[in-house]
């Protein structure tokens, strides 16, 4: 459901020279399947989910959403997935309602099909006690359930989820991990990108690792533990950064 | 483009920004509230300091020869008291003395050897109760003056009269509508460009500096929504929150005015003020192009900012600048001229006091209309290809500036509609202010340079820039023999039928005189030196080449990208019609306008408009400079085609070959290989 070939980005700053922010990745997730993005910061995780989102442009490179061209099909790619990261914020003056409405409406759905997929979603994540409340009212942890629903509105086959868990407290968490891990068993294509090597070892299928703009491996668990005899993600990301800062001239 | 998704935008940028106290704040607050507090407080507090001074007692002093008889004529005006102080100049300076008035020579001796006296009276300026006391006495004395004066006439047995040999009286004819225009036409514009800029700079920056802010942008981002529906969803929201704001300020404020002014009446006099409703009309009309403007410029200033606080002080300039051109409109003198009519806002203030006074004529309405919403559509223009960049939308840390790189640009086959506008606009600013003034130094050299040297480059070195494929932007094909022969039909039908319609026009609304003499003063052939064939060349041949390249080339083809197929022809039509720059030609050209796009749409072959837009423009040059065989030349001449129009046979003929001439363009004139070019198909092969 995602494929992506030689997919580079490369930004032109103002001052200094150019950065090249992903370089050469190619990689498929499947229907079903929870690839985790695993990286530090900087790393330019951020960029390649926004590429697959369609919000920014490849400079070279091509990838596919459920089989459109994201380059040259950005709304009808965006209309097949549910893209969420630290940059996705909530409209703080409209209630979850209101919210969960607007994007309904700007993902094409009739207006009984919102009021039915709110009420659906909000017992889903248990919502319902503040849906009528100010976003700019919610706790960080309600914040992020409404978010997960922004995203889950339309039922997207594809959803790319960049640190959804981060700075929440371990209930929200399990509900966010169990919600994860609910849409992969509907058959749901998912990119988890996490800074969490418990989560993505718990709740991945296959890892992929990128650091400085590369992918440096992409695999199950246990062809990375054995790519770098070692037995967990952590020590595996650290033993490929090293081996891939020792081949760079 | 989705027009449903626009409007969803839109009234959720309209429900986000109803609830933002700042935006209320300047919207509702301060016309509510500001005005009338202010009005009605600050003039109340103005009348009872006023009443207080007229009833106040002014205390004064008299010193030098002669003071007991000016205390004597003073002594019977009321409100004035002669206080003993031992120094005057000091009892003024500290507040408690009023005025002092100072003699410089015995009175009574003077005036016996009629003679004149010389009264100085010294006060504070600065001080209202000495500005006050200053003007009973002078008053008093003026009164004082003219008795001493009818003493003396009387003793020598003479009548006023005899001082005053010459008695000269003004009257003004101006109309009370053209008198209260003059007044209104300094201050309302002002008022209403700065309520409207006010009204559009909060929403303006809010929705672009303070959603990048807050973090949303990138949320709206992730939809299926296309940037132009944000742009126009957001620009919609802007604009309709500046007309509100700028309409309810201005409502309230004439409110409060009006309230103010009966309330006044017994205590200023009447103040006579007439707006005459049709110039209301006309000015409503003219504000939606401006708010369009302003929204446009705001929000596209904004945009490139970061956060709330840096849009404010990115915009503040802004807002100074929008006062500048009132302000140069603002001397009593300045009119609506060729030049003036088309520099933006100014030429707003002079129509809205032309107006007003009751002189704006329906070319200068025409001519800022167009030229107000040609500038509205560029700035839209530009927010919109601002938006396309996606390191400014997604630019966190800093502003990055917009890459004008031709290596950034993704090849493609046709030009986006935003950019054909944008060349559009780029060549009527052009013709604005360059061709004009070319043309005033040389007419047909003028000519010339605008067509050579200001369409073409514009219809094809932009869309070259944008790595537009020429070819198929410009409509570079060799028509079918279908549709030429249709065009065969088509072309002379089309002058016949133009000709008719000219007519037509000339009877309903005809030319003003000036005009119709400065374009027959160009086929005078004997007097401007310029010969058929030149004349062919200038008029015929480049705009043939030139025009058609930039209308039915590139902005064609461009708007063709979110219009469908008629409307893109009307529309290119209509565009032609209006870039004529007067009212005298948009109809005609217009209807020109959609003949050829039709023709290029139909055919994708440009050839065929430049054809017929040849022959129409040879057909003119030919009748104007009588070089068209005899017997119809003579038609021409004698008048009877300006009063009757064509015979009928000939008009039967030329609506039969127009019809003959699209059936065969719809059945054999369309291409067989072109597909249609549609937005975002980008050229695969160069892009590999």
């Amino acid at each position: 459901m995602i494929r992506t070939l030689h997919l580079c980005k490369t930004f032109h700053p103002a001052r200094g020279a150019p950065v090249e922010a992903v370089r050469d990745a190619t990689f498929r997730v499947d229907s079903g399947e929870i690839l985790g993005l695993l990286g530090p910061n900087g790393a330019g995780k951020t960029t390649l989910l926004r590429m697959l989102a369609a919000i920014i442009r490849p400079t070279s490179g091509r990838c596919w959403i459920g089989g459109l061209p994201t380059q040259d099909q950005p709304e009808e790619t965006r209309s097949h997935l549910g893209f969420l990261s630290g940059n996705t914020k909530l409209y703080g003056r409209l209630t979850v309602r209101e919210l969960l409405g607007y994007f309904g409406s700007l993902y094409h759905m009739l207006d009984d099909r919102i009021v039915e997929r709110i009420a659906e979603l909000s017992a889903l994540l248990d919502m319902t006690s503040f849906l009528d409340r100010r976003c700019e009212e919610l706790s960080t942890g309600q914040t992020q359930r409404v978010s997960i629903a922004r995203v889950m509105m339309h039922d997207p086959p594809v959803l790319i989820l960049d640190e959804p868990t981060l700075g929440l407290d371990i209930m929200t968490s399990r509900t966010i991990l169990e919600f994860i891990a609910d849409a992969r068993a509907r058959g749901r294509s998912i990119i988890f990108s996490t800074h969490y090597m418990t989560e993505a070892e718990l709740l991945c299928d296959r890892v992929a690792l990128i650091h400085a703009g590369t992918l440096l491996a992409i695999g199950t668990k246990e062809d990375l533990y054995a790519e770098t005899a070692t037995d967990n993600l952590k020590d595996a990301f650290l033993t490929l950064v090293d081996k891939e800062v020792r081949q760079t001239p | 483009m989705n027009m449903t998704i626009v409007a969803v935008i839109f009234r959720k940028e309209i429900l986000d920004m109803l609830r933002d106290k700042r935006t209320l704040m300047a919207m509702i607050g301060i016309p509510v509230l500001l005005y009338p507090a202010l009005f009605i407080l600050g003039s109340q507090a103005a009348i009872m300091q006023m009443h207080k001074t007229e009833n106040a007692q002014s205390r004064l002093a008299v010193t030098g020869p002669g003071a007991e008889s000016l205390k004597g004529w003073i002594a019977q005006t009321p409100r004035l008291i002669v206080a003993d102080e031992a120094n005057p100049e000091a009892a003024l300076r500290d507040g408690n003395l009023d005025a002092w008035i100072v003699t410089h020579a015995p009175i009574e001796e003077l005036l016996a050897k009629r003679k004149t006296v010389s009264v100085e009276i010294r006060f504070d300026e600065t001080e209202t109760p000495s500005r006050e006391a200053s003007r009973r006495i002078a008053e008093t004395l003026q009164k004082k003056k003219q008795e001493l004066l009818s003493e003396r006439l009387s003793a020598r047995g003479l009548s006023e009269d005899f001082v005053q040999p010459l008695k000269v009286e003004s009257t003004s004819i101006a109309s009370p509508a053209k008198r209260s225009g003059t007044v209104l036409g300094m201050v309302l514009p002002i008022l209403l460009i700065a309520m409207l800029a006010m009204g559009a700079f909060y929403p303006a920056i809010d929705i672009t500096a303070g959603e990048k802010e807050r973090g949303t942008f990138e949320t709206l981002l992730s939809t299926p929504t296309s940037k132009v529906e944000i742009v126009l969803g957001k620009f919609l929201t802007v604009f309709a929150l500046a007309m509100l704001t700028g309409l309810l300020n201005l409502g309230s404020m004439l409110a409060t005015l009006a309230f103010q002014f009966s309330n006044l009446k017994h205590e200023i006099g009447a103040f006579d003020i007439q707006f005459p409703p049709e110039a209301a009309a006309v000015l409503l009309l003219v504000l939606v192009p401006l708010a369009f403007f302003i929204s446009a410029v705001m929000m596209s200033i904004a945009v490139f900012c970061r956060n709330f606080k840096e849009a404010q002080n990115f915009l503040a300039p802004f807002l100074l600048l929008l006062v500048l051109p009132p302000a140069f409109a603002a001397p009593p003198g300045a009119k609506l001229s060729l030049a003036t009519q088309f520099i933006p806002i100014t030429n707003v203030v002079l129509l809205f006091r032309g107006l007003l006074m009751g002189t704006a004529t329906a070319q200068q309405i025409f001519a800022v209309l167009v030229s107000t919403t040609v500038f509205a559509a560029l700035a839209l223009a530009v927010a919109v290809w601002i938006f396309q960049r996606e390191e400014v939308i997604l630019a966190e840390e800093r502003g990055i500036p917009l890459s004008m790189r031709r290596a950034d640009f993704i090849p493609r086959l046709a030009p986006t509609s935003g950019l054909a506008i944008a060349q559009y606009a780029l060549a009527l600013l052009l013709i604005f202010y360059v061709g004009s003034y070319l043309q005033t130094q040389n007419l047909f050299w003028g000519l010339l340079a605008t067509q050579w040297m200001l369409i073409l480059p514009v219809a094809v070195l932009i869309p070259w820039f944008f790595k537009v494929r020429l070819a198929s932007c410009l409509n570079l094909q060799a028509p079918t023999p279908g549709a030429f022969g249709a065009t065969l039909l088509m072309a002379p039908s089309v002058t016949v039928l133009l000709l008719q319609l000219g007519a037509w026009h000339n009877r309903t609304f005809p030319m003003p005189q000036e005009m119709a003499d400065i374009m027959a003063g160009l086929f005078k052939t004997q007097e401007t030196g310029v010969g058929v064939w030149a004349l062919l060349a200038i008029i015929a041949l480049s705009p043939a080449i030139c025009e058609e390249l930039l209308f039915r080339g590139a902005l064609l083809s461009g708007l063709r990208q979110s219009l469908p197929g008629w409307a893109a022809v009307a529309l290119v039509g209509g565009m032609f019609g209006l870039f004529h720059l007067t009212i005298y030609r948009v109809l005609l050209t217009g209807i020109m306008g959609v003949v050829l796009a039709y023709m290029v749409f139909r055919s994708r072959s440009i050839y065929l408009s430049m054809f017929t837009h040849f022959i129409v423009n040879a057909f003119a040059v030919l009748t104007a400079t009588q070089k068209l065989p005899a017997p119809l030349q003579a038609r021409f001449n004698d008048g009877s085609l300006e009063q009757h129009g064509l015979p009928w046979g000939v008009l039967l003929v030329a609506i039969t070959m127009l019809v003959t001439g699209i059936a065969i363009m719809e059945t054999w004139g369309k291409p067989r290989s072109t597909p249609e070019i549609k937005l975002d198909t980008y050229d695969r092969g160069v892009q590999k």
